[in-house]
C-alpha cells in the first residue's frame, strides 16, 4: 500500500526506493512530496541554501520515464537527496557557506555527485553549514543559523547541519555531508539521524571543496542505517580524479545491515571520551551500549595512552592544513569571510612546518596504538557528541564542571577518527532531556559494513526519533 | 617561545586582504598562543625521527 502524498517524505529511503521499484509511487510523487515540504518547513528551519525545484522535476520525470520502460538503476532510482553545498554541482552555485562563492557556478561536479545521479537519485538542491565547514554550529553569518527540528531555537551541530535538518524533517530521503573533525558524526547526534564517516580514501572527495586536504571525508547522512549502507555502496570505490580514492574492493553493505552484533568484541575506552558528558547522554550512550551487549557483543574496556597527542596532532593539522588550502582567497578576500571563521583560517598560519611535521609523526603513533587496540577489539563505542543540542544564543555550557563554548563540546569525540581516517558513525540512541543524543561506533579500515551492523542493532532497539516540534510547524 | 605579536600583526598584514579588528587580532593572539602549546605538548613526546612522515591517516589507502 502507498503512503499518502503529504506522508511520502516520511518513509526511509529504503522504504521509497521499494514503493519506486514496484511502479506503486513515481519519483515525480515523492520529489513533489518533498518540494512541498521545503516549501512548508524551510523558512523556519533554514536548512537549504539552493532549492534547485525545477531541475529536480525534471530529472524525477526523466527517472519515471526510464522505470516506465523497465529500467531501474538501483536502489537510489528516483530518489529525492540533497547536498551540502561544499560539493561541487555543474552550473549549480556551490558556495561553501560563504559570501566569497556566493555566485560561482561551478563547471563539473563532483565524483560522489556523480555516482549518486548515476544510480539514479534526483538532487533537490544545496545545503546550509558552517561557514567554509570550519566549525560545528552551523550558525552561519551570511545564510542564517540552521535550526534543529526538534526544537528550532537549537542548533544542529555543524558543519553539515543543514544536512541534518533535512534529513531529519524530512526535507530529503538522504543528503551528503563532510566530515574533517566530527562535522557529520555530531549534526548527526544532534539531530537524531545516522551520519556514517567512511574509512579515509572510501569515498572520492574529488569536487569537494576542501578543509583539510588529509583529514576530510564525505559521507552518507540518513534516517536509517540501511539507507546510509545504500548510499555509500553508490559512492564508494576507486576515482582516477582523486589519487587518495582506494580500490581496495568494495563489499555489499545492504547485505551485512541486519547480521547482528553476536561475537562482537566492542571496546568502550575508560579515558577522555567520557568526560565532560551531559549526564543524560552518558545514560542514553551507556544504554546503547548495553543494547549491544544484550544482542550478544562483548563489551570490554579499553584504555588509550595517545589521545593528549591525538587532540594536538589533529588541531593543528586542521589549523595548517585550512590555512593552505584558503592561503589565495584569503588574500584576495578575506574581508568576506565571517568574523569567526575569519579568525579561525588566520590562525593556522601560525603553524609551523616542524610543528605540523611533528603532528604527522604524532599522528602515526596514535594510529599504531588504534590498530593494536583493534586487535583486542572489533568496534570502539563512545557518545558521539558530549552535549544535546544548545540553544542558538547559547554562549556558555556547563558540563560535569566544565564550562566553555559550545564547540568546545560538540566535536570533542570525533577527531579522533579523522586523524587515524578509521570509519565511525553517529547512530541515535535515545532522548536526553527532550533531545537527541548518539552513540559512536568506530571501526578497522574498510570495517564500514561491521560498524553499519552494529549501529542497525541499536537503531532497532531504540527506534526513529521523529522531530516533534516540525510536526507542529 | 611565543611569537611576538608584532610578528604575529606582520604576518597578518602580508596574509589577509584587510586588517583584522582589534577583537580579532586579540582572538589570534590567544589561538596562537594555543597553537604553540599543542606544539608544546608534541615536542615532548616519544616521536620517531627516523620514520618516514606522510599524512595519509590510511595507509592503504593509497593506491
Amino acid at each position: 500500500m502507498s503512503a499518502a502524498s503529504h506522508e511520502l517524505p516520511d518513509l526511509s529511503l529504503s522504504e521509497l526506493s521499494e514503493q519506486i521499484r514496484s511502479r506503486s509511487v513515481s519519483s515525480v510523487e515523492a520529489t513533489t512530496a518533498c518540494l512541498e515540504r521545503i516549501e512548508r518547513l524551510d523558512p523556519l528551519l533554514n536548512s537549504f541554501i539552493t532549492v534547485t525545484a525545477e531541475a529536480s522535476l525534471e530529472q524525477a520525470r526523466h527517472r519515471d520515464v526510464e522505470r516506465a520502460a523497465g529500467a531501474w538503476r538501483g536502489p537510489l532510482h528516483g530518489v529525492p537527496i540533497a547536498l551540502k553545498d561544499l560539493i561541487l554541482t555543474r552550473g549549480i552555485p556551490t558556495t561553501s557557506g560563504s559570501d566569497v562563492l556566493r555566485d560561482w557556478l561551478p563547471t563539473y561536479s563532483a565524483t560522489a555527485a556523480d555516482r549518486l545521479e548515476a544510480a539514479g537519485a534526483v538532487m533537490l538542491g544545496k545545503l546550509n553549514m558552517h561557514e567554509f565547514a570550519f566549525g560545528a554550529t552551523s550558525i552561519n553569518p551570511h545564510y542564517g543559523p540552521v535550526r534543529n527540528p526538534h526544537d528550532p531555537t537549537r542548533i544542529t551541530g555543524g558543519s553539515s547541519g543543514g544536512s541534518a535538518a533535512a534529513v531529519a524533517a524530512g526535507l530529503c530521503y538522504g543528503a551528503l555531508g563532510s566530515d574533517t573533525g566530527g562535522s557529520i558524526r555530531c549534526p548527526a547526534a544532534l539531530c537524531g539521524i545516522v551520519g556514517l564517516k567512511p574509512t579515509y580514501g572510501r569515498v572520492s572527495r574529488h569536487g569537494v571543496l576542501p578543509l583539510a586536504w588529509s583529514l576530510d571525508h564525505v559521507g552518507p547522512m540518513t534516517r536509517t542505517v540501511r539507507d546510509a549502507a545504500l548510499m555509500l555502496q553508490a559512492m564508494a570505490g576507486a576515482d582516477p580524479l582523486d589519487d587518495m580514492a582506494s580500490s581496495e574492493p568494495v563489499p555489499d553493505y545492504a547485505a551485512e545491515v541486519d547480521a547482528g552484533v553476536q561475537g562482537l568484541r566492542i571496546g568502550v575506552p575508560v579515558e577522555f571520551f567520557w568526560h565532560p558528558v551531559d549526564p543524560r547522554v552518558r545514560e542514553r550512550v551507556l544504554a546503547g551500549i548495553e543494547l549491544l551487549a544484550r544482542a550478544g557483543a562483548e563489551i570490554r574496556e579499553i584504555s588509550l595512552s595517545t589521545l593528549d597527542m591525538a587532540r594536538a596532532a589533529q588541531t593543528l593539522t586542521i589549523y595548517a592544513e585550512a590555512a593552505a588550502a584558503h592561503r589565495a582567497m584569503l588574500r584576495e578576500s578575506s574581508h568576506r569571510y565571517g568574523p569567526t571563521v575569519r579568525v579561525r583560517f588566520a590562525c593556522g598560519l601560525f603553524v609551523s612546518g616542524p610543528d605540523y611535521l611533528a603532528a604527522q609523526q604524532a599522528r602515526r603513533l596514535v594510529r599504531r596504538e588504534l590498530a593494536r587496540r583493534f586487535e583486542e577489539v572489533d568496534l570502539i563505542a563512545t557518545p558521539a557528541c558530549p552535549i544535546p543540542a544548545t540553544r542558538i544564543d547559547q554562549k556558555r555550557v556547563a558540563v560535569d564542571g566544565v564550562e566553555a563554548p559550545p564547540q568546545y563540546f560538540l566535536v570533542r569525540n570525533n577527531g579522533l577518527f579523522n586523524l587515524t581516517g578509521l570509519p565511525a558513525v553517529s547512530v541515535p540512541c535515545g532522548m536526553a532531556g527532550g533531545l537527541p543524543a548518539g552513540l559512536q561506533l568506530a571501526g578497522r579500515p574498510w570495517e564500514e559494513g561491521t560498524v553499519l551492523r552494529a549501529a542497525r542493532v541499536v537503531e532497532q532497539a531504540v527506534g526513529p526519533l521523529k522531530p516533534q516540534a516540525s510536526e507542529n510547524l | 617561545m611565543s611569537l611576538p605579536e608584532e610578528e604575529i600583526d606582520r604576518v597578518l598584514a602580508e596574509a589577509l586582504a584587510q586588517p583584522l579588528s582589534e577583537a580579532e587580532f586579540d582572538e589570534v593572539v590567544e589561538t596562537v598562543r594555543f597553537i604553540e602549546q599543542l606544539s608544546e605538548l608534541l615536542r615532548g613526546c616519544p616521536l620517531e625521527m627516523e620514520e618516514p612522515v606522510t599524512s595519509a591517516p590510511v595507509e592503504a589507502g593509497a593506491r
